[in-house]
This record gives structure tokens, sequence and C-alpha cells, in this order.
């Protein structure tokens, strides 16, 4: 599979991007200042711009003279954090359910279908307006709403592939050998949807992290100083028309970001899923 | 039909049901919402009596209950901040957002399909390549990021467009344009996909080698049979259109729903993101209602039953 990665050049550039991200967030205190360090004398300056000290500023300054390039490396972490944590909880709710749905079909299978279509009824973002109204916002707040609404489409997946695999003759043997049915689940049907939850989980990290960016746009995700990617862009939109840095970088990077992350995807589609 | 046509209603209503159940507990997650309702410095005795009179003593079930007959009176009551009835306030925006969402969509088709099929005839072509990578990078792109985006170029750059704000067809241009770039990758996708499936099968190959001609071929026999999953694909987007136009229509102070949702969430005007959440969820289960009959016309082997 690693071989493949070679001749497939989007998959190349997109691991090589995040490699680089990630790396570049780690060590980013190396060489950047505090993402909080305000300095009134240098606000809004372009890209390139050299402080006093000689202190590069890449990618410019923000209203209150903050480091654009740390401020963005910093928010990175948060987007990363939460995207990653909310796709596990979504993908182990998701996995569970939609085993079970699968597994035993009738009236669980019934309950579950009617949750997972009452859920996909209703854009992601006006679930979440909800929740938020009722409970306000913060990193914990954020992360549970997506992931407890991200799970739908794990579980519908999920489930349509147990349907199948719960008639193959090892599952069938496993039970006619005395395995319980959560053995014959977990041990024996869990393995064989493993690559495509890997696929939809990758699908599901860039579509997650996105609409954690569009809540902190809308200001309902993580409030400021914290620096996110959607927060930084939705600061920046106000001052447009003087600093076109500020809004024109966190959306680029986001972009490429998700862009990376769902050609990883269909790479992994290709080359894991597809195999079977 | 009849039969099919109960069915679709009986379960509109277990998921309309569902989701008043959602709303409700997403409610009483907050706790008390009477310290939400009364402002923060009302006297003890007021707020019991606030809250004898609104039956928030009683149990949990016996208040799901009121709350259910509230809704299916349509009683949301009245928003906090703006002092008049929730669902007329509610009502009163939804115009301006579904003239965005359906103008959007229609663009969104327009160019869509024909981009999809081409890219479908072409297959692995550089027109295949080119056009199938503009489609995941629009499914990738922030769309917060390109309305802001067009605003920088268009309004500020070269200042052919207004930034924000209705009245004249140039008000639209941008809204509009935002939201379909965001929705045309998926229809595209789908559209590509759905048309490679048919191209394969063996009528269409038949009518190929008889001679007809070759763009008859694909708009009258590939494409009327490639038509359902794209009907489905624009069905399942109407919740990705309503989601966009929530943030197309913050970005552009668009006087729709989206923009009243977002800042009664900022007021905690419980009945008016009460109402908004329902008003949506009706919408969107007549759209996939309609989607589904659509299947019989579009496919007269599809059996509604």
């Amino acid at each position: 599979m690693l071989r493949n990665l070679r001749k497939q050049p989007r998959a190349l550039i997109s691991v090589i991007f995040l490699s680089v991200v990630i790396l570049a967030t780690i060590t980013s205190p190396l060489y950047t200042t505090s993402p909080f360090t305000q300095d009134l004398f240098a606000t809004l300056k372009p890209p390139l711009f050299s402080g006093d000290d000689g202190q590069l500023f890449l990618l410019g300054t923000d209203q209150l003279g903050r480091d654009l390039l740390a401020r963005l490396l910093y928010g990175a972490r948060i987007s990363l954090l939460i995207g990653v944590s909310a796709v596990l909880i979504a993908a182990s709710i998701g996995t569970v359910l939609g085993l079970i749905a699968g597994y035993f079909g009738g009236v669980i299978d019934a309950v579950i279908t009617a949750i997972t279509e009452t859920i996909l009824t209703l854009p992601f973002i006006i679930l979440a307006i909800a929740i938020i109204a009722a409970l306000g916002s913060n990193i914990t707040i954020v992360i549970l709403t997506l992931g407890l609404t991200g799970w739908v489409s794990f579980a519908k997946l999920i489930r349509s592939k147990v349907f199948e695999l719960r008639q193959e003759e090892y599952v069938q043997a496993a039970l006619a050998l005395g395995g319980s049915h959560t053995r014959a689940m977990f041990k024996h049907i869990l393995p064989n949807v493993a690559p495509l939850l890997i696929v939809d989980g990758t699908l599901q990290l860039g579509a997650l992290i996105l609409a954690e960016a569009g809540l902190s746009f809308l200001g309902l995700g993580i409030q400021p100083p914290t620096p996110t990617w959607g927060g930084i862009l939705s600061e920046g939109q106000i001052y447009v028309a003087v600093a076109w840095w500020l809004p024109t970088f966190p959306g680029l990077l986001l972009l490429l970001t998700i862009l990376s992350i769902n050609f990883l995807g269909d790479y992994l589609r290709d080359n894991l899923a597809g195999n079977q | 039909m009849l039969a099919y046509l109960t069915r679709r209603l009986i379960q509109s209503i277990i998921v309309l049901l569902g989701l008043t159940f959602i709303i409700f507990f997403i409610l009483n997650l907050s706790g008390d919402p009477i310290r939400l309702l009364l402002p923060p410095d009302t006297p003890q005795a007021d707020v019991d009596a606030f809250r004898e009179a609104r039956g928030l003593n009683e149990p949990l079930l016996i208040r799901y209950g009121n709350f259910l007959t509230q809704v299916t009176r349509l009683e949301f009551g009245d928003s906090i901040q703006l002092r008049e009835d929730a669902l007329t306030l509610v009502l009163d925006r939804l115009p301006a957002t579904l003239s965005l969402a359906l103008l959007a969509i229609l663009v969104a088709i327009v160019i869509g399909i024909p981009l999809g099929v081409l890219a479908a005839v072409r297959r692995n072509s550089l027109v295949d390549s080119v056009v199938s990578f503009v489609a995941i990078t629009g499914q990738s792109t922030p769309i917060f990021w390109l309305g802001i985006m067009g605003v920088l170029l268009f309004a500020v750059k070269w200042r052919l467009l207004p930034a924000s704000g209705t009245g004249t067809w140039q008000h639209y241009v941008l809204p509009v344009g935002t939201l379909s770039l965001f929705l045309i990758g998926g229809i595209v996708r789908v559209t590509r996909t759905s048309l490679l499936d048919v191209l394969n099968k063996p009528y269409i190959r038949t009518a190929i080698a008889k001679g007809e001609n070759r763009r008859k071929v694909i708009w009258k026999h590939a494409f009327r049979n490639a038509a359902i999953p794209i009907v489905t694909q624009i069905g399942l987007q109407m919740r990705f259109v309503i989601g966009g136009s929530v943030i197309t229509e913050s970005i552009f102070a668009w006087p729709g729903l989206g923009r009243l949702l977002v800042r009664s969430v900022y007021a905690r005007d419980y009945p008016v993101v009460e109402a908004g959440v329902f008003v949506i969820a009706i919408f969107l289960i007549i759209i996939n209602t309609l989607v589904d009959l659509s299947y019989s016309y579009l496919n007269p082997r599809v059996d509604l039953k």
C-alpha cells in the first residue's frame, strides 16, 4: 500500500502537506512569538513584516498586532484536537450502533434507523445551534456536539455492510460452534468493516474540522482569545478591506488541510476498501 | 400510491416526534430553563410563581407531553428579545432564505450537471481530471471563506458588487454564487458516477452500435436512467443548502432565517430557536417526500409500496 503512494501524486502531496502542518504546529514555539502577545504599535502589518527586534512576521499581524502565523499554527492544534476527538467519539458510537442494528435487524434495527433518519433530517449546523443555545460553548461542548451528531454516517455505513456480512459462512460457523453474538459481532464482523471505518473516518475528519471552523466562524464555537481557524477568519472578515491577509490565510490553510484529508480518504478507499 | 403516502406521512410524524424529543431534551440539558427566560435579578418568589404557572414543577414526562401539545398547536410563545410571536418572526424570514437557497441550487444544477456529464463522457481524459479536481476542491472549500474571498475581490477590489444587504439583483450575486459553488462539487461528482454506471449498460452500447446520434444516446437514453441518483443527491443536498445558507446569510447580512437563528442563540431566545428548527425540519421533510415521489416519475419501475 505504501508503495502505491509514490504512484499517486495527489495522495503523496497530501501526506507531505499534512505532515508539514503537524510538524510546524508542534515546533511553532521555536520560531514564532506567542499567539497571544499583542503589540499595539504593529497592528495590521502585511505579510513579511519585520519587527523592530528583527522578528519576522511571515504572514503579517492582526488587529491587535499578534503574529498571524503563530495564531494559525496554535489554531491548528485546536482544530486537529477537536476533529480527531470528535471523529473517535462519532466512530465509536456509530460502529457499535451500526453493528447492533445490522446484526440483529428487526425492531432494534428499526429503532436505530429511525434515530439516524431523525438526526439526518436536520442540517448539522441547526442541531449545533440548538445545543449551543442551551449549553453555551467551550471546547468540550464543541467536541461532544460534533461527536454526538457525526455518528449517524458511520452507523448507516456499518449497518448496511454488517447486513451483508452476517450471512457469511465464517460468521454462521462461529455461531454454530457455540460462539456468542458479541463474539461474532466484534471478533468476526468488526475486522471486516475496519477498512470501511478507516476510509469513512478520514473523510469525516475533514467534514468535522470544517464544521468546527463553521461554528467558530459564527461565533458559536471556541471563544476568543483562543485562536481557531474559523475564529481568526471571522475576526478577519471585519478587516477585509484593509488587511486582505487576515481572512485569506486561515481559509487557505483550512482549504488545503481539508483537501489533503479528502485526497487521502479517496486514496485509502481505492487501496483499502477497494481491495475487498 | 395512497398507501405509500400514508406510510410516508406516518414516517414523517415519527421523525417529527423524534425531533420534538431531541429539542425538548436539549432544552432541559441546560438545567433550569426558567433562569434563561427571566431577568437574572428576579426575586425568588416570582421565579417560583412563574415556574408553577408554566408547569415546570411537573415530572419530566408530563412536561414533554405539555411541550408536544404546544407544538401541535404551533404555539411556540413570544420571542424573548423582540416580544413578537416567534413563529410569525420565523415565517417572515422564510422567503428570503428560500429565494437564496432555491436560486443557489438552480445555479448549481445548471452548471453542475453538464460538467458531470462532460466528465463522464470523456472519462479519464484531461477534461475529466480537471472537472473532478475542481469538484473535490469545491467540496473541501469552507463556504464562509469562499464568501469573504468573493467580497474581497468583487466588492473591495473591483467594486463591482455590493458586499452585503438586499434590494437589487446585484445583492443576490455574491450570496447565490457562494452557496452554489459550495453545492456544485457534490452534483458534479454524483452526475459523473451515476452516468458512468449507465454508460456501461448493454442497451447503451446497443444504441451506439445501431448508429444512433451520440448526443441523443447520452441525454435521452443514458441521462434519464442516471437521473434517480442525481435527484436523490439534490434532495439530500437540501440539508446542506439550508446549513450553508445559515453561514451565507451571516456573511452577507442576508435577512433570512439562518441569521435570525444565529442571533437568537446569542440572545438565548429559545422560542425563536425552537420555532425556527421546526419550520426547517418540516420544510426538509416535505422536500424528502417530494424526492421520493419523483423516483416513480423518473423510473416507473420503482414501486412506491
